[in-house]
């Protein structure tokens, strides 16, 4: 959480520019990856990120704490937006298909990477897994939010969340453990 | 198994947006877009124009009522007047037809006494001649 995130969020409720510009640079990146990671497509991704903050800039005024930190907010208007570019764009998502940007963005990272074909492994497992497991796994492990924070972005318990994870992870090791089989049997 | 899940869904984090996507994405957001500001005049105008719509249908709503009572209420006297005088004419219209129903019934009752009584005279004559025929 940004230092002094309430004050910001209270100055850009009055209509301080400068203040939702601090609130846009701290949760600018989360966003971007989040959506990217949703969509698969860079561009797409600039786009709804862009609707993201915007559509924040436009309700900061609606938002209050109570209880919800203002990032589950985010996550919650980012999620919402990635639901209508489905729905009114595609009907699957395109990470089946690895997207060529997709492929590119993670490229630049291929020196952090011991296997980059491990990595495209799990991407294409994760398919598998239902959008919410999807949701959790994302937030939990790359955009590092505690339970209470993904629980308010997806309306859901903390317990909830947790039992999720849980599924999620293991729905993921067993998709894994197939292919190998697979792979190993010649399949 | 697991561990490995999450250390490479961990080194996802480094994806980030181009700097210039980031910059240029906020000056459009907080000025080219007017920003909240003009935001808060753009909502602010939808809800007076929500308001004033709202408040046009509640006046046509209200107008449409009363006008409605209004109109029942003069249809209604209009109405009793009416039938006052339509039960009232068609009555006596109901008393005339019968008058001539009567008159048509007295008319040929009349008629019919007449054969009678021609019936009546024929019947002497009759009775006369064969009075003369037997005697």
């Amino acid at each position: 959480m940004l230092e002094a995130e309430n004050k910001l969020i209270r100055q850009a409720q009055e209509g301080n520019r400068g203040s939702f510009g601090q609130l846009y640079d701290h949760y600018l990146d989360k966003i971007y990856r989040y959506v990217f990671l949703k969509v698969g497509s860079k561009h797409e991704a600039e786009d709804l990120c862009h609707d993201v903050f915007f559509s924040a800039w436009q309700n900061i005024g609606g938002y209050e704490e109570a209880g919800h930190p203002f990032s589950s907010w985010l996550y919650q208007i980012a999620r919402n937006k990635v639901i209508d570019f489905y729905r009114t764009r595609r009907k699957h998502s395109p990470l089946d298909d690895v997207d060529e940007q997709f492929i590119k963005v993670v490229n630049n990272l291929e020196a952090r990477f011991d296997d980059l074909m491990e990595f495209g492994r799990v991407q294409r497992a994760m398919e598998f897994l239902s959008e919410e497991q999807k949701d959790v796994l994302l937030m939990r492990f790359v955009e590092d939010l505690s339970h209470r924070e993904i629980a308010a972005a997806l309306e859901k318990t903390e317990g909830a969340i947790r039992l999720i994870q849980h599924r999620a992870l293991n729905s993921l090791r067993d998709i894994l453990q197939n292919k190998e089989k697979e792979k190993e049997n010649g399949g | 198994m697991e561990d490995k899940i999450i250390k490479l869904l961990e080194s996802l984090r480094l994806i980030k947006p181009d700097e210039e996507f980031k910059n240029r994405g906020r000056d459009l957001i907080l000025n080219v877009h007017g920003g909240r500001r003009m935001a808060e005049v753009k909502t602010g105008i939808f809800s007076s124009v929500k308001f004033g719509a709202a408040l046009a249908l509640a006046s046509v709503l209200m107008f449409v009522f009363i006008g409605g009572l209004s109109y029942f209420a003069n249809y209604a006297f209009v109405a009793d007047g009416f039938n006052a005088e339509a039960l009232t004419a068609e009555a006596e219209q109901i008393d005339l037809k019968i008058q001539l129903g009567q008159a048509r019934y007295s008319e040929s009752a009349s008629e019919v006494a007449a054969r009678f009584s021609e019936a009546e005279k024929n019947k002497e004559e009759i009775d006369n001649l064969l009075d003369e025929i037997v005697l």
